[in-house]
């Protein structure tokens, strides 16, 4: 048992597809998760995740970049921002539970569905210098939190949505982060505008504003 | 030079954020502007020199660089006129200059990158920017529109970086990956075409909000409808232009490669669906910022068919957003001054402005003109350009299309100018005659981004001229 | 300084009229600016008739299209140019006189009409010196938006919210196929100007691309069915505006039309008998709906459609003419439809100029609250009446000349017509015969409930003779109505040439026939109108002398027995066109309705109704033509279109599921190869 652990430990490559195949489930799970405290685990779990992907794929950038993107996933994924969300649940009495506009099991169904027409897409291009796991579930990871976006209701959900589809860019970078390091970086510059910006200034505002969050009072702006 | 620009609008700007006299504020701002209109000067004298190794002026950028110097300094002054009939308090100035100046230097940094992913962060940076200023009121409207646009904006900046490392995992096989358009330029003909499609499908539509056009629009209307007068003119202005410029920029990297036609057909599929969506909305709004935010959008779809047809039309897209800028800029300037005096932006609360203010009702009767592309201003020869074009690569359809949805918008826009003008005066109690203290000189401003309208468009000024050619070779098409 | 500097000189001085202080001085200078350019331009018309040469300069600035603005001014334009320059002169001395006295809303008001006044001026002679498609129609649509200024002025009324809008719409649609029609000209030739007409016709089918000119300078010219705008536009200008809306600019419509006449080359036997009978078919409607009209302006407007359906059927029987290569036709057509354009802009200037002297004074062009104004505006009348003669084509004036041309060319091709050919013809002359009675009708109608009789309200009471500025004018284009009418062989020379280049026959081949027999007979007809009109002043001259010996007793107009007349009692507008509805009531769309006034149901009076109670009565026509062509088809677009406007929903998650739908549709669109 123990020797198993080691070996994979060493294997790079497995771990990181074991790694990847882990983030794949959580995305999947996302979309029929019930609880808003559940979606905040899976992000926590997703930027477990992507700190150890970006341990073992970015090994040979030098260092301080490597000690930023690391730090970045690790403390900002992983803490900061879930710990944000759940204070912003807190702070505006949001509901425990997720609110959705058309039934759990079809988005369960659909994004099943995309990951495997994007695996099979990224099978039929034929090139080489793709990795196609990375692809594959990173470009699912996209789609899944726009649908995500698109059938939760509440604001909480519209928050969920755009951070895993950050961690689905990120971890598209990570793909070729190796030879692009800078391009990590920016990603990154997305995450912090996110947190700072969206949660800790306007989320606030407009609970005060409007008493709940509920998406559907902000819907006066219209002809 | 160009470092040194982005270093002190920072300091410019926390020093604006954090001073709190009124005279000092704004000649902080004042400052800005100076340094601006030197960055300009400075570039003109080097064009086409890489600068601090990822800046450089090119035709197109040094274009839309003189007109965010003009619109900035119109803004400015309407701004400050904004704010002084509203006796805003001084925390909400400072904002709103913080804001300004920050719009204006993520702006140029758009511009003059020449590393798609620093134009990227550019971008997202203008969003911040924008939202900024377009909480200006506080109300829930504002909030809405806030909310809103940086949301789906930060969707959509998300969705052109996936794009862009799209761009990314396409050069993987190439080898090197170096992000400069000059690279990207001389490599994308060697890439597989599928990841150039996908890269600019996805890039296109992140950055549709910016410029506002199908499929992400709707935000845009919003922002222009709720947010100050001045910022409106610089949004359909200046950040109208952003977006183009965003677009361009792939649209001139992929020029030479195979999926030209590709790119083509999906711009001006965006490009008529826009002009669709806002002929059909102009038939329906009441509220006048909404309409003008429509016709942007028309506007903008009208660049984009342009861009997409090829031959003249180049010419024509970047004459036609040069003129819209003007015009669009100077009709927002004057309903500032319409709300001033009806204290609303909707039909059935406005009428016979031509009684209380004729200078301002010429200006609006000018701008009509203009905003129609009727003779003798210049948009009348930029549209006949884009429609010669169109003539000319025989795509009739889309050429009907446009026609027939432009009469349309004649109508509409008619109707809804000369109602303002010409109308019966509302009765309702918040209106009286002698609102706003409107006093004429405020209109100077718009009399002369009109009087330039007509000029760059009757009489070519070579320069100008010399400019969009030389814009129009970067995408070198054969 | 020539022509072109000149031109350019005044055009862009006109914007100094916003700088001047007084409303008079600023209609002085608009005078000014335009006479300078009339005296020129009518020199070099001159010069372009006298010396058969085109005139050809370049203008010192050019736009993004690269090659440099060519004025091109040969016969043609020249003539058009002449037509302009008389209509503006006449209306620009009106202005001094009628801006004066109007009540501007402000000082800015009557500086944007001057201006726009000016401008108008400057791109009609644009129009018609330039043959090359952009600068043609940057011109052409100068046109329209300076005149909508126009329309603007004194605008705080609601209808001019709609009418306003109707005609930029109406004209933009105009715009929008002469633009196709250069299109499709550039696709076949490469090149987007008149000149390509040439290569086009020659290798093309004729007959689409004409159509097309066709439909749109026809919108601008006002034949039926693209009329519905010319009565509108009218109505809501003021009548200055009216009268340059009217009398000049749809002749643009006119020169437009015969511009690409110019260049066709086959099939004008076809399209010559098609727009023969368009042209009938325009005048009889246009005439027919004049007679019902109470609103002066609306009537003239008419009667202008009307008279385009004049000018448009002598191009129709030049048409016929060419086709079949009968000169005396040729001739006869299109000199008739030319004479007829220069006369009907004269008269019709006369008219609005005239109705605008009556709209000052009573504050109203509604007939039905006018009568008797003659007592008070004794010269204005005199003027107006000479004005309806014209138009009703009574000699000595011009109007009867160019009708008998047109008559005179469709009796020469009786002379050796077979059945067909002479039942054709006949139908053509009943046409005419009717238009020009029921143009007396109406007019008559017009003078007498207007000027004649006693006031039908008390607005005529207030009246007073207008002054000078508005005056003159008048008299002026009298003098050359009369010439004209009186010495028609002036004129037959110049234009018989001008008709050559248009149907391109060589001058001789007109010298001796026809041009020659038209002066042999028109110079009889001449002589014996100037002894008419001698004999006729004498008797006046003699009973003035008369007069003067006896005194003069003034009395009520004997008033058939009642003993209490009102002015009521008279004919009013409708009665008077009554007996017209019989035959015309399905076209017209009249409708009454008598009501009573208190329950507001349909009741005539019974007969055994002894003391009738009160009762309403309303007369209203409407145009067939728009409502069933343009309003409900466009009012039903308009309609549809809204029904699309449901993609602003507020909501976050719709916007971005356009996005999705947007990447989702192109890459299923890519991916089965439609793009």
């Amino acid at each position: 048992m123990f020797s198993i652990i080691t070996s994979i430990i060493n294997d790079n490559e497995v771990t990181v597809n074991m790694m990847i195949v882990v983030f794949a489930i959580t995305i999947i799970y996302a979309s029929v998760a019930e609880r808003v405290s559940t979606h905040i685990t899976l992000l926590v779990l997703q930027g477990i995740v992507l700190f150890g992907i970006a341990v073992i794929e970015l090994k040979h950038i030098n260092f301080a970049n490597l000690a930023f993107i690391l730090s970045e996933t690790l403390i900002f994924k992983a803490l900061v921002i879930p710990y944000y969300l759940r204070r912003i649940v807190i702070r505006n009495k949001i509901s425990k539970t997720v609110d959705t506009i058309i039934p759990m099991y079809y988005t369960l169904i659909i994004v099943s569905v995309a990951v495997v027409v994007f695996y099979i897409f990224a099978y039929s291009l034929n090139d080489t210098h793709l990795q196609i796991k990375y692809f594959t579930v990173s470009i699912s990871a996209i789609f899944a939190g726009i649908l995500l976006i698109m059938t939760h209701r509440g604001i909480i959900g519209h928050m969920i949505g755009y951070l895993v589809i950050e961690n689905g860019i990120f971890l598209l970078s990570l793909a070729i982060g190796s030879e692009m390091p800078m391009i990590v970086n920016t990603a990154i510059l997305m995450d912090i505008l996110v947190s700072v910006l969206i949660l800790g200034v306007f989320v606030n505002r407009i609970g005060s504003e409007f008493s709940t969050l509920q998406i559907t009072k902000l819907s006066e702006l219209k002809d | 030079m160009v470092t040194t620009f982005f270093v002190f609008s920072v300091i410019l700007g926390l020093a604006i954020y954090f001073t709190r006299n009124k005279t000092m504020n704004y000649a902080l701002v004042i400052l800005h502007l100076a340094l601006l209109t030197t960055l300009n000067i400075h570039e003109y004298a080097h064009q086409d020199k890489l600068e601090d190794r990822f800046f450089r002026a090119d035709s197109l950028g040094f274009i839309f660089f003189v007109v965010l110097t003009i619109i900035s300094s119109t803004t400015l002054i309407h701004s400050y006129i904004y704010n002084e009939k509203r006796k805003e308090s001084m925390r909400k100035i400072a904002l709103h200059n913080v804001g300004f100046v920050g719009l204006i230097t993520s702006i140029v940094g758009v511009l003059l990158s020449t590393h798609i992913g620093l134009m990227w962060a550019f971008i997202e940076a203008t969003t911040l920017s924008v939202a900024v200023l377009i909480y200006h009121d506080r109300d829930r409207l504002s909030l809405e529109a806030t909310w809103k646009y940086i949301f789906v904006a930060s969707v959509g900046i998300a969705l052109a970086f996936t794009g862009i490392l799209f761009l990314g995992i396409a050069f993987q096989g190439a080898g090197n990956i170096d992000f400069t358009i000059d690279a990207i330029k001389q490599s994308a003909g060697q890439l597989d075409p599928i990841w150039l499609k996908v890269s600019f499908l996805f890039v296109l539509t992140g950055f549709s909000v910016k410029m506002g056009i199908v499929p992400l629009f709707n935000v845009d209307i919003d922002a222009k409808d709720v947010s100050p007068s001045p910022i409106g003119a610089m949004f359909s202005s200046a950040l109208l232009n952003v977006g183009f410029v965003a677009i361009f920029r792939f649209y001139e990297c992929f020029a030479q490669t195979s999926i030209l036609e590709w790119m083509n057909k999906v711009l001006m599929i965006s490009g008529i669906l826009s002009i669709f969506f806002a002929t059909v909305y102009l038939l329906k709004v009441q509220n006048y910022k909404r309409a003008f935010a429509y016709s942007s959008m028309e506007h903008a779809g009208i660049a984009i068919i342009a861009l997409a047809t090829g031959g003249v039309g180049y010419f024509a897209a970047i004459l036609h957003l040069v003129l819209h800028s003007f015009t669009k800029a100077s009709i927002f300037y004057q309903i500032g001054q319409i709300h001033r005096v009806y204290q609303s932006k909707h039909e059935t609360h406005l009428g016979g402005y031509f009684k209380i203010n004729p200078y301002g009702a010429t200006v609006m009767l000018l701008a009509l003109f203009s905003v129609l592309a009727m003779p003798p201003f210049g948009m009348f020869i930029s549209e006949f350009l884009t429609f010669k074009a169109l003539a000319n690569k025989g795509h009739w359809f889309i050429l009907m299309t446009m026609l027939v949805l432009l009469s349309f918008i004649v109508f509409s826009l008619t109707r809804k100018f000369l109602v303002l003008l010409f109308g019966e005066m509302p009765t309702h109690k918040k209106f009286s005659k002698n609102n706003g203290g409107i006093h004429p000189a405020e209109t100077i401003t718009q009399f002369i981004l009109l009087g330039l309208v007509l000029y760059c468009g009757v009489v070519q000024p070579d320069m100008l001229k010399t400019y969009i050619e030389g814009a129009v070779k970067l995408l070198a098409v054969k | 300084m020539d022509f072109i500097q000149l031109f350019e000189g005044v055009t862009l001085l006109s914007v100094l009229i916003f700088f001047i202080p007084s409303a008079h001085f600023r209609a002085i200078f608009s005078f000014l600016a335009i006479s300078v350019m009339v005296v020129a331009s009518t020199q070099v018309s001159w010069q372009v008739f006298a010396s058969g040469e085109v005139f050809s300069a370049p203008l010192h600035f050019h736009f993004w299209a690269g090659s440099p603005i060519i004025f091109v001014i040969d016969k043609l334009s020249a003539f058009f140019i002449v037509i302009t320059n008389l209509a503006f002169l006449a209306v620009s001395i009106y202005n001094i006189g009628y801006l004066g006295k109007t009540n501007p809303q402000n000082k800015v008001e009557v500086s944007l009409h001057l201006f726009a006044f000016n401008l108008l001026y400057s791109s009609l002679l644009a129009v018609l010196s330039t043959r090359e498609a952009l600068v043609f129609l940057f011109s052409w649509e100068a046109m329209v938006v300076t005149s909508f200024m126009l329309m603007l002025y004194q605008g705080i009324a609601t209808k001019i919210i709609k009418v306003a809008t109707k005609y930029f719409v109406y004209m933009h649609i105009c715009l929008v196929i002469l633009l196709i029609g250069f299109f499709v000209l550039q696709e076949k030739t490469g090149a987007m100007s008149f000149d390509a007409l040439q290569t086009y016709f020659s290798s093309q089918p004729n007959i689409p691309l004409f159509l097309i000119f066709f439909v749109g300078f026809g919108i601008k010219a006002g034949f039926m069915p693209f009329h519905t705008w010319l009565p509108h536009a009218d109505a809501a200008a003021p009548p200055n505006a009216a009268a340059i809306m009217s009398g000049v600019m749809v002749k643009m419509g006119i020169y437009g039309i015969l511009r690409v006449l110019s260049y066709l080359q086959n099939d004008f036997l076809y399209l010559g008998l098609g727009i023969f009978i368009l042209s009938l078919n325009t005048a009889l409607f246009g005439i027919m709906h004049a007679i019902f009209q109470r609103d002066i302006r609306k009537k003239l407007a008419y009667s202008t459609i009307e008279n385009i359906g004049i000018i448009g059927s002598g191009i129709g029987l030049g048409m016929i003419g060419i086709a079949l290569k009968v000169n005396a036709l040729v001739v006869f057509g299109f000199m008739g439809a030319l004479l007829h354009s220069f006369n009907h802009s004269l008269f019709k200037v006369l008219l609005f100029l005239g109705t605008g002297s009556v709209f000052q004074q009573l504050q109203t062009a509604d007939i039905e609250k006018m009568g008797g104004v003659m007592k008070n505006m004794r010269q204005t009348g005199v003027l107006y009446l000479i004005g309806c003669l014209a138009v009703a084509g009574m000699p000595p004036f011009n109007g009867f000349i160019s009708e008998f041309l047109l008559y005179n060319g469709l009796f020469v091709t009786l002379q050796n017509a077979g059945v067909y050919k002479a039942t054709a013809v006949l139908g053509g002359i009943l046409g005419l015969v009717l238009t020009g009675g029921l143009s007396l009708f109406c007019f008559t109608k017009l003078f007498s409930i207007s000027f004649l009789g006693t006031a039908r309200s008390n607005r005529p009471q207030y009246a007073k003779e207008v002054s000078f500025f508005m005056l003159a004018p008048q008299y002026l284009i009298v003098v050359v109505m009369l010439l004209v009418g009186l010495y028609p062989s002036l004129f037959v020379q110049p234009i018989s040439v001008l008709v050559g280049e248009v149907a391109h026959i060589a001058p001789n081949a007109l010298e001796a026939y026809p041009a020659q027999k038209i002066k042999d007979f028109l110079q009889p007809l001449s002589n014996f109108l100037g002894i008419f009109i001698s004999v006729f002043s004498i008797l006046l001259v003699i009973k003035y002398i008369q007069q003067n010996r006896k005194s003069i007793v003034y009395a009520p107009t004997w008033g058939c027995g009642y003993t209490a007349g009102t002015p009521k009692l008279q004919y009013t507008s409708a009665s008077f066109a009554d007996n017209l509805l019989m035959f015309s009531g399905k076209v017209i769309g009249v409708k009454k309705k008598l009501r009573g006034t208190h329950n507001n149901k349909i009741m005539a009076i019974d007969e055994e109704e002894i003391f009738p109670t009160a009762r309403s009565f309303k007369v209203s026509s409407s145009d067939v033509v728009e409502e069933y062509i343009y309003n409900y088809p466009a009012a039903g677009l308009v309609h549809f279109l809204k029904k699309a406007a449901v993609v602003q929903t507020g909501n976050i998650q719709t916007y971005l599921l356009y996005a999705f739908l947007f990447l989702l549709s192109m890459v299923i669109l890519t991916v089965l190869n439609i793009i």
